[in-house]
């Protein structure tokens, strides 16, 4: 294997490393990446098999710690009340991610101007839009123009069918008169680039062997392969070095698939490993200049995680919701109680999403990312008979606050197959969430009534989804401070001039919407800028 | 391994954990194919074979002749050994779970198609123009529903 130098290393193959790599293809600069797991082969997706819903319980589930896959790490998760989830391989969480598309609002950028929390991003909205955009290009989006919940703009693609579960609830929340419109999706409704449209199987989690859903496995890889960017599989990558003279970032050490280490050297280091990842990452490169971690002089590097904390709510109908078909995760979105609302006893908001129902497996066993099954005799017969199949719901998706308890560290005992130190996750929920989920739940249960539900299912206790921990943000933050935070407004370390890093780690807060459509329009716009400022890069 | 009379016994104790009715007349899961793939998701798994073989041993010990005793009794049985091994009694129920709905034939009964979801996946109409106008008036007659980024402005 070659390791020759490189101008451009990035560390991860999904969502972020994929999109900068794109952004900098016209630079004409060599273009490695390293991602530690493979190419999903076609033969591999579970949804090609009859019985794909025990994939979801073993190989294929969202979480590491369940899955073991070779290319997995451990996450020691006995300190949080949500698990991580993700998926490490070419396309990263955009594999087994739902492809929930909503842009972060304008609010969502001046917290701390607006409500007095959390802290105002260096860029605003505005400076996104047109890498949202493009990115929307790109990945192939769905939607319906003319959403009053942001400033305008279009999908380049019609919306996805929203079905007879989306148009009842749409109906409650035009009943109530509140907010909702149909789900922006990273799901195709029409045949685009090669790519087939959605064929409503509802298993994205498990992959979409159509690929009509927009990992990058399917939309940005394909282009860079072709133009000539190096995708090195099987490549975990150890630690970041440092040349301790210039203060600069050299390359890194990396363990190819067989364990055996590298190194390979690079002009510029991007870190795209996820908001779990990254910072693990920066944490395990200690050296003299930074013996408390790489990047590290803010002390901020893992702290501040956020998640995106869930909760659900189900109405029973009178008539059959066939909730299994369609995109699992996406029909329609209400945004009513979004923004903060000084009337209520907490700061920011939620939305709540109407995702469809589930196949009867994964029902039975408590709900996708939930380990609770429903009961066993007579009441299951109950269940699954008078409540499965006439299922609508909704989850209420909250803004995290960011809040330095809740990190990412590494644990001094548990480690990947390599050696490699695991990372530990201290996450508990704040105050102002659990006000905001109890809020959202009622509030949820109000609409299912009105879209005529005649039963509420709800869970009853104050626990959160387990496995909720898609979205990984804030444990790098950005900012133009550096003592209180890591990267500057274009992704650039404060401490290490030639080392960026692109993926939800930056997030300086959290907003109430999937992330992924945020974390490549920033992706984009690190490469812009590094493209912007390439004489003066490393001033 | 279960000896052939454990084995019996486990197709009844799994006759009770999903019964067999309703209006679909859904099947219990007392069948061979989901007693042998409780079975054979155990043999990669030490801890879930020693649980699941904890509970036909727990049931076997409070009533060897649990097959033929009434429904209700069967059930006073069960909860008994749920409560006396809770962590292995869940187990095993999500082993029985996993194993009766992997069956293309059940999902079917249940309006959900038996085949691999790709390619064939399921059709969907999608919605009109009109239908969607329809659906979106109320809220696009409200007007903007975001809030500017000025300190001093009011949602909108």
């Amino acid at each position: 294997m070659r390791n020759d130098p490189v101008d451009v290393l990035i560390i991860g193959a999904g969502a972020s490393g994929a999109a900068i790599a794109w952004s900098l293809l016209e630079t004409r600069m060599r273009i490695l990446c390293l991602e530690q797991g493979g190419h999903l082969a076609d033969k591999d997706f579970p949804s090609r098999q009859e019985d794909y819903e025990l994939a979801r319980y073993g190989a294929f589930s969202c979480d590491p710690n369940v899955r073991k896959l070779k290319q997995d790490y451990p996450i020691n998760v006995e300190d949080s009340c949500i698990a991580p989830v993700n998926w490490n391989g070419v396309g990263g969480s955009t594999v087994n991610f739902l492809g929930h598309w909503p842009r972060m609002k304008p609010s969502d950028f001046r917290t701390r101007t607006l409500d007095g929390v959390a802290d105002d991003w260096p860029l605003d909205y505005e400076t996104l839009e047109p890498f949202y955009a493009m990115n929307d290009e790109i990945t192939g989006v769905s939607g319906l123009a003319g959403n009053p919940g942001y400033p305008e703009y279009v999908p380049p693609l019609p919306p996805i069918p929203i079905g007879k579960l989306g148009q009842t609830l749409a109906q409650g929340f035009n009943k109530l008169g509140w907010h909702w419109w149909p789900s922006d999706v990273a799901i195709l409704s029409e045949n685009r680039d090669g790519r087939q449209k959605c064929v409503n199987a509802g298993t994205c989690d498990l992959g979409c062997a159509a690929g009509a859903k927009g990992g990058t496995n399917f939309t940005y890889w394909p282009i860079l392969e072709n133009a000539g960017v190096e995708l090195r599989t099987g490549a975990r990558v150890r630690e970041i070095l440092v040349d301790p003279e210039t203060g600069l970032a050299t390359g890194v050490l990396y363990h190819d698939a067989d364990g055996n280490v590298h190194e390979q050297k690079a002009e510029m280091v991007v870190l795209a490993c996820n908001g779990i990842g990254t910072p693990r990452l920066l944490l395990n490169s200690k050296s003299h200049s930074f013996p408390d971690g790489l990047a590290n002089r803010s002390g901020l590097v893992g702290k501040n995680l956020m998640f995106h904390p869930l909760t659900g709510v189900a109405g029973v109908f009178d008539e059959p919701m066939r909730g299994h078909e369609g995109p699992m995760a996406c029909s329609i979105l209400s945004q009513e109680f979004y923004e903060t609302d000084p009337t209520r006893d907490f700061v920011r908001g939620y939305g709540l999403h109407s995702g469809r129902s589930t196949t009867p497996m994964t029902f039975a066993l408590g709900g996708y990312g939930i380990d609770k099954p429903i009961p066993w005799g007579a009441d299951h017969r109950e269940i699954i008979d008078n409540v499965y199949p006439y299922l609508a719901g909704l989850t209420v998706v909250a803004e995290d606050l960011p809040e330095e308890v809740n990190c990412v560290t590494l644990d001094p005992e548990l480690t990947d197959s390599d050696g490699i130190p695991a990372p530990r996750i201290s996450y508990r929920l704040g105050d102002n969430t659990r006000k905001m989920l109890r809020h959202g739940e009622e509030k949820a249960k109000e609409l299912l009534l009105a879209a005529g539900a005649r039963r509420i299912v709800a869970k009853g206790d104050d626990k959160v989804w387990w496995r909720a921990g898609w979205h990984q943000m804030g444990t790098c933050r950005m900012g133009n401070d550096p003592e209180r935070s890591v990267v500057n407004g274009w992704g650039r370390c404060h401490d290490v001039k030639n080392l960026f890093i692109v993926d939800g780690s930056i997030f300086v807060t959290a907003g109430a919407v999937n992330p992924t459509s945020t974390i490549q329009a920033l992706a984009l716009h690190v490469g812009d800028s590094i493209k912007r400022n390439i004489a003066t890069l490393f001033d | 391994m279960l000896t052939d009379k454990k084995y019996r016994l486990l197709l009844t104790i799994l006759d009770e954990i999903i019964p067999a009715g309703g209006e679909r007349r859904m099947p219990s899961a007392g069948v061979k194919a989901v007693a042998d793939g409780v079975l054979s998701a155990t043999a990669c798994s030490p801890a879930s074979m020693v649980g699941v073989a904890s509970i036909v041993d727990a049931v076997f010990a409070r009533k060897p002749e649990f097959a033929d005793r009434p429904v209700e009794e069967r059930i006073r049985i069960l909860k008994g050994v749920e409560r006396e091994l809770p962590q292995s009694f869940g187990e095993f129920v999500r082993l029985t779970y996993m194993a009766y709905y992997s069956r293309p034939e059940i999902r079917s009964l249940l309006g959900v198609g038996a085949h691999a979801v790709h390619p064939e996946g399921y059709v969907v109409e999608r919605e009109s123009k009109e239908l969607f106008d329809k659906l979106t008036a109320p809220v696009r007659a409200r007007g903007p529903a975001y809030r500017t980024t000025d300190p001093r402005g009011e949602a909108e």
